[in-house]
């Protein structure tokens, strides 16, 4: 017999399981190695930074408010309803309560990883730079977890379809001002304020919710739009580590864009130099990777001085750039007419393997500027050294790795 | 000239082309035609050679595949029953790249693709993106970008899908240039009265095999129809199946 706690556990079954399929991608060796070195990279800064605090900081507390307000906004309600369901569960629809109850107790775990992972970097900072005690902070940290509670309470609110014209938008900012405003009188009042205050306005809206919530019908359209797109965010994030077939073209065009093509088609003409180009560019996921590496890539190497890390960041995050934007060869593969065309797969591969070129030495070339500014203090034989290191690497990457990894794939 | 041999094939775990062998000569439209799942869209993936054959051989004017694949993409030019578009280029780009990878003199491709646009009313939507076509407008876009190449095969799959009448009219007039021109054109489709104003031929495919094949006048007397009542052969070939 259908029931709608079976139909829950089933849904979601099935998207930890897509989940799961995915993340083994996202947290792959190579992408593990470049976090274990950006995190040691990171946290050294900031222990060095929190050993400098020897007094309290009067910008210590906005910031960590703006931080905090930054978090609450983390995390949308996971509802894991599909398209057919408007039409198999509707005349089910009475009984969904429960079934968007457990979506909601769900939709808090990521966020709440986030509050905690958040809590726990700023405590240090926290307890160093302002004057607040450790209980005080406590509260002010559980209040942020009754606040995204409410936060999702709201979102479940806007999906009843009685609801569904009024405003979100400016309740969801109502809640995050008043959050800010029970954290300021946590800060400079006294902490367990904020908590209490978080918890009166989440029983408030339980109590308003209680009369609405059985008299309402669900917003079909919009649950169905929010969880899809809420969906395609996701696999939008997992396409950046491996094909996701149900990503479909995202694309930006733009004057800029047609400018940099007319450009870089002169220096790179071909067939599949053509298409690539325009997936590079108009797709907005691999521009993103190589922007991504190559600012975080130069913030770090201007931070850092001590020459073994800069080598090995150096080196990693030119090979992971180029390991990350390898899906764009196979990116065109679910069209058949890229199989349809009368060109061969070397002339492919060197066309691919040109624009990696171009992509690969704009990293080389960013990094080297930092290493170049840094030159003083890492030694100007250790920069030059590491300038020509750069080079080589980019030359066996693409002589010899690139079509190692094709040829792997194939088979 | 397009030669099949004996083709047998189909997916890993399913087998469903059966000993299917067919000619489609020069100047010659021929409409391959049968029920869902009779194997009309899977034998024209084994001449494009999306699908690996099991056994038997497709030739191109004594070109296949396996012995040059460039050579024998170089003659077929397909149009898709669901158009195949990329995202991330505009109409202009698709055939621009349909120019280099055919490697086509491309004054004189883009002065044939002008005509094409023009019949098609494309014409003034050449920076557009696929997002921005409907449907029949992406059918047109495949259309052209197939018709504006010199291949010597064109494969159209059912081409009057999602189409306007008017772009029904314009495609079977350009069927009739390619024809006269001595090139040879296969297309799969359901709709019998249209496709006989232009098919020399018609292969009747059921079940993997070929069931029947000749001309509007010869499938009727086989299937003992009035030749303006072609489409009742479906409902014979149904009654043959047991499905009726």
């Amino acid at each position: 017999m259908f029931d709608f706690q079976t139909l829950w556990r089933h849904r979601l079954k099935q998207h930890l399981r897509q989940q799961n399929k995915y993340l083994r991608y996202v947290f792959n060796d190579h992408l593990i190695l470049a976090a274990v070195f950006v995190v040691g990279a990171l946290a050294f800064w900031y222990s060095n930074a929190l050993q400098k605090i020897s007094q309290p900081l009067w910008w210590a507390q906005p910031i960590v408010i703006i931080i905090l307000a930054l978090v609450l906004l983390i995390g949308r309600l996971a509802t894991l309803l599909v398209k057919a369901d408007q039409i198999f569960l509707l005349p089910k629809e009475a009984q969904l309560g429960r079934y968007l109850k457990q979506a909601q107790h769900y939709s808090l775990a990521l966020p709440a990883f986030v509050m905690v992972f958040a809590g726990l970097v700023l405590t240090p900072f926290v307890l160093r730079a302002t004057t607040i005690s450790p209980w005080q902070w406590l509260g002010l940290m559980l209040s942020l977890f009754v606040f995204k509670d409410l936060d999702l309470r709201l979102l479940m609110s806007q999906l009843l379809r009685d609801q569904a014209d009024r405003q979100l938008p400016i309740k969801r900012i109502w809640l995050v001002l008043g959050a800010v405003v029970s954290w300021v009188l946590g800060f400079y009042v006294y902490g367990g304020l904020a908590l209490i205050l978080a918890i009166l306005a989440n029983l408030w809206w339980r109590w308003t919710q209680t009369k609405i919530l059985p008299t309402t019908r669900l917003n079909w359209r919009l649950v169905i739009e929010q969880e899809a797109s809420r969906q395609f965010r996701i696999l939008r994030f997992y396409n950046l580590f491996v094909d996701v077939p149900e990503v479909g073209g995202h694309v930006v065009s733009n004057r800029l864009i047609d400018r940099c093509l007319k450009w870089w088609q002169q220096r790179q003409p071909g067939t599949f130099s053509y298409l690539y180009q325009r997936a590079f560019l108009r797709r907005t996921d691999y521009l993103n990777i190589w922007l991504r590496f190559l600012v975080i890539g130069m913030v770090l190497l201007a931070l850092i001085q001590q020459p073994v890390v800069v080598a090995l960041l150096f080196l990693l995050f030119i090979y992971l750039a180029g390991y990350q934007l390898l899906p764009l060869f196979h990116h065109f593969d679910h069209n058949p007419l890229t199989q349809l065309y009368p060109t061969t797969l070397a002339e492919r591969q060197r066309d691919f393997e040109r624009l990696l070129r171009i992509l690969l030495l704009g990293q080389w070339l960013g990094y080297s500027l930092m290493l170049l500014l840094n030159g003083q203090q890492l030694g100007w034989l250790v920069v030059s050294g590491l300038i020509v290191a750069g080079l080589v690497l980019i030359i066996v990457f693409l002589r010899f790795y690139l079509p190692s990894r094709l040829a792997k794939k194939r088979s | 000239m397009l030669t099949v041999e004996h083709l047998s094939g189909g997916y890993q775990h399913l087998q469903i082309l059966k000993d299917v062998s067919f000619k489609v000569n020069d100047g010659e439209v021929v409409g391959l035609i049968g029920l869902n799942g009779a194997g009309k869209s899977t034998t024209i993936k084994h001449i494009l050679g999306l699908l690996p054959a099991t056994s038997g051989t497709i030739k191109i004017d004594e070109v296949s595949l396996k012995s040059d694949l460039q050579a024998y993409r170089q003659q077929i030019a397909f149009v898709p029953e669901t158009p195949i578009l990329y995202p991330e280029l505009t109409l202009r780009e698709h055939l621009e790249m349909t120019i280099m990878a055919y490697q086509l003199d491309s004054d004189a491709t883009w002065s044939v693709a002008e005509k094409l646009l023009k019949l098609f009313r494309l014409d003034q939507m050449l920076d557009w993106f696929p997002t921005h076509f409907s449907k029949g407008m992406q059918q047109k876009v495949m259309i052209v970008n197939a018709f504006m190449t010199s291949a010597n095969l064109l494969v159209i799959d059912e081409p009057f899908t999602g189409l306007d009448p008017l772009a029904v009219h314009n495609l079977l007039d350009l069927i009739a240039t390619k024809k006269a021109a001595g090139k040879s054109v296969l297309m799969t489709t359901h709709i019998l009265a249209t496709a006989k104003a232009q098919a020399d031929r018609f292969i009747l495919l059921n079940q993997g095999t070929i069931r029947a094949s000749g001309t509007v006048t010869e499938l009727a007397t086989e299937f003992n129809v009035a030749p303006n009542q072609l489409d009742d052969i479906y409902l014979q070939m149904a009654k043959e199946n047991g499905d009726v």
